[in-house]
């Protein structure tokens, strides 16, 4: 009998002794990193996450909760382990055993253009016979951005050949004898000094050097973030993808720009604005920075980003869904003596309607784009 | 049959979960009816079976429990249940051998049919018959406590094996519901490690229960059952009742008295002989052994393999990994106790001093000069001790120790 309550204070002993122990260590040498695969992708495209757990002891943990907070327009799988709302909840369960490390990777689809960030994870962990909860988290640094999709190319022909137009027709004729630009046969009037001797020789008539210009034009895109309703989100998305591509093309063609919007930066906190790019380098920066351009109802109007001053050699382009006559005021007061293009996102068989009751300007035109 | 199929496509676990509960019945009614069976002499009424005898056949009390409980779950009237009940009590009867398993099944059966109509009103019950209970093991304690009153070895250790046996069913039914429960709940969840969840906790629940089966079966079964309980001695106040006392064999209550109502009904029951229970102990130890140790070696060759798991892949940590993580804690690692250097004693100084300071300890990633602004720490030759102590080619002297003392 005395044996028997030995043994039996030995098994009480044992079951006593095991939950303080996993009150002391369950924490010790367990790690969790959560961390995108990717830098970036471009909406609509796949990508993935990685959640990377550790547990370097010698105390199995059979279950294992991560749980963070994730923006909704990452849509993982079906919506499976995660609770909706305005941010996606989402839990994941592990079981580590001893000194392991397991990884999982969970796919995800970019259902919207954003910038995203995982600040914290929290984990939730169970002792061996499940009966105790320990609760902590574990600071993360992980980002990624959503670039906006591009606009299909005919769609976004008749913008940017207006725009283009506008370009060269400003364009003053400045050259730079440095850059040589081709050959051309001699007319009246050309310089001496440009005539090519050697190809002259060669041809057996005059040549005149031709040279390019090194004067460049500067684009100012102001792009209005004010959202409201579905439709409004949807056409407000609609003009971040036309700047975008906007952007992208006239940074090939060597055109600095400078872009400004009413929406927020969610990255930073701040306005948001993107002044003097230049170069097809800095298109992937631009995206970014596009990315993290933040949708809002009741902002101000966007004109008033817009910087006071601008050079009257500057083309001011305006993607805005809002057809109201105060935008155009404002738009056109911005303008001056300067002419500037009015890029108006529209839904599918409205422009013409739009057209008809949009106020018009003398120095804006209008450019209507169907999505 | 459709009930028949769903029973064989229910996990392992929850098999086993159902095997558990129904054994709590038959060991718990296996107890009454053994305890019922020893004392009932005593009363002068003649039995013919060992309680031995009436506990083994008393847990095959269990069958019928768990024909019960489908049949309450799959009859849909309660004319067809009565009819089954009435059915159930003779099997009870007929396996358990006499008419107290009838009884107890009629119990039961009027108990489930009270069940399911609350459950009609209240929505799924978990009544007392399905699940294991540790206030249960309060029968046996009865059981126990009336063998050594009454001086009945036999009962004594029937008790405590039947007392040990439903302990770790309660242990093992406890241990596999939480898990079962975890389970269940989350069972919609994608990528949920379900197999290694089970293997992990399921086998903890195992090592519990096994650990219990060796550390306290062994104990039980070689009880002599010998503890007696001396009740203050009581004079009867009428004659009556001392001719009685006297009519009844004066039992001694504090030495051992084998059981002599089986001498009455034509001498001592056939026993195995010792050598051939030798044998067979020796085999069943050998065996549960040697699936204690292939058990446990194949559950640790399992965790010492990397191996992909759904989308999980699972890694055993290398040398490198652990050495890597030694190194970080070992450089966070406090002083030694048993360290008496000057470098020990400034560094102590100065881990009390930022206490003292900041009430709770802090984050393990802050520098010693984010710490200090943090608690809000101004003695900047402390930090320098400190930093000389922490990371300075040259460690601190004895002097500086001293000095940081001062400056606490």
């Amino acid at each position: 009998m005395t044996a028997l309550l030995l043994c039996a204070g030995l098994l009480g002993l044992a079951l006593w002794v095991l939950p303080r122990l996993y009150n002391r260590f369950w924490e010790t040498g367990l790690d969790c990193k959560i961390s995108f695969t990717q830098d970036y992708a471009v909406e609509d495209q796949d990508s993935a996450l990685l959640e990377v757990i550790t547990n370097n002891k010698l105390l199995p943990l059979p279950v294992l909760e991560i749980s963070f907070h994730m923006d909704r327009r990452l849509q993982f799988g079906a919506g499976d382990n995660a609770s909706l709302s305005d941010q996606t909840y989402r839990r994941d369960v592990f079981a580590a055993a001893m000194r392991q490390k397991i990884t999982r990777t969970l796919d995800f689809n970019c259902a919207g253009r954003g910038y995203f960030r995982i600040n914290e994870a929290g984990l939730t962990a169970r002792d061996l016979l499940l009966t105790r909860k320990y609760i902590s988290s574990r600071p993360q640094n992980t980002e990624f951005y959503v670039l906006p999709r591009p606009v299909p190319t005919g769609q976004i022909q008749i913008p940017y050949s207006k725009i283009m137009g506008a370009v060269l027709s400003r364009k003053r004729v400045c050259d730079d004898p440095f850059e040589f630009g081709g050959l051309r046969e001699y007319a009246r009037g050309d310089p001496m000094k440009y005539i090519n001797w050697k190809a002259t020789a060669r041809a057996g008539r005059l040549l005149t050097n031709l040279h390019e210009s090194t004067l460049s034009q500067r684009v100012v895109l102001a792009i209005d973030m004010e959202g409201g309703g579905l439709q409004g989100d949807f056409l407000a998305e609609a003009g971040v993808r036309v700047a975008c591509s906007l952007a992208e093309r006239l940074l090939a063609e060597g055109i600095e720009l400078s872009l400004y919007s009413n929406g927020g930066d969610v990255r930073t906190g701040g306005d948001w604005k993107l002044e003097g790019v230049s170069g097809a380098g800095s298109t992937l920066f631009l995206k970014k920075k596009l990315a993290c351009l933040q949708l809002g109802a009741g902002l101000p109007p966007v004109c008033d980003f817009l910087p006071q001053g601008l050079d009257a050699e500057d083309l001011l382009v305006l993607v805005s869904r809002n057809q109201r006559d105060q935008l155009g005021e404002a738009f056109s007061q911005a303008l001056g003596r300067g002419h500037g293009l009015r890029v108006i996102p529209c839904g599918l068989g409205t422009s013409e309607k739009g057209r008809e009751e949009l106020l018009q300007f003398s120095n804006i035109e209008p450019v209507w784009m169907e999505f | 049959m459709k009930h028949f199929n769903f029973i064989l496509a229910l996990p392992p676990r929850q098999l086993l979960l159902r095997g558990l509960a129904r054994l709590h019945c038959g060991l718990a009614a296996a107890m009454v009816f053994a305890a019922v069976f020893a004392l009932l002499p005593m009363t002068g009424l003649s039995v013919g079976k060992a309680p031995e005898e009436v506990f083994l056949r008393g847990l095959l009390f269990a069958i019928p429990t768990a024909l019960c409980y489908y049949a309450i779950k799959g009859l849909k009237a309660l004319w067809q249940f009565l009819l089954a009940a009435l059915g159930l009590c003779g099997l009870a009867w007929l396996l358990v051998g006499h008419w107290g398993g009838a009884a107890l099944m009629a119990l039961m059966c009027l108990f489930r049919v009270r069940v399911r109509m609350q459950e009609e009103d209240e929505g799924p019950i978990t009544s007392f018959f399905d699940r294991p209970a540790y206030p249960v093991l309060g029968v046996f304690a009865a059981a126990f406590l009336a063998s050594a009153v009454a001086g009945l070895n036999g009962l004594q250790r029937l008790s405590l094996v039947g007392a040990v046996l439903y302990l770790l069913v309660c242990l093992g039914f406890h241990g596999l519901s939480r898990v079962d429960h975890y389970l269940t709940l989350n069972k919609d969840m994608r990528n949920l490690p379900v197999r290694r969840i089970q293997r992990i906790a399921g086998a903890a629940v195992a090592a519990v229960v096994l650990a219990g089966a060796v550390l306290l079966l062994p104990s039980a079964f070689s009880s002599s059952g010998g503890v007696r309980i001396q009740l203050p001695q009581h004079t009867p106040p009428r004659g009556g009742q001392a001719q009685l006392d006297e009519a009844r064999s004066p039992v001694g209550v504090n030495q051992e008295q084998p059981l002599n109502f089986l001498d009455e009904l034509g001498g001592p029951s056939w026993q195995i002989p010792p050598a051939v229970s030798y044998l067979f102990f020796g085999l069943v130890g050998l065996g549960t052994l040697s699936v204690v140790v292939l058990g446990v070696v194949h559950f640790f060759r399992d965790f010492s393999r990397s191996y992909s798991d759904s989308r999980d892949l699972v890694q055993r940590l290398t040398k490198e990994d652990r050495d890597q993580d030694a190194v970080v804690r070992a450089v966070r690692r406090r002083p030694a106790l048993w360290d008496r250097s000057p470098n020990a004693a400034v560094r102590r100084r100065y881990r009390r001093a930022v206490l003292s300071a900041a009430k709770e300890p802090p984050q393990e990633t802050l520098t010693p000069a984010e710490v200090e602004a943090w608690a809000g720490l101004g003695e900047h030759r402390l930090h320098e001790l400190y930093e000389k102590a922490r990371y300075g080619p040259e460690p601190c002297t004895a002097e500086e120790a001293k000095e940081a003392g001062r400056l606490g």
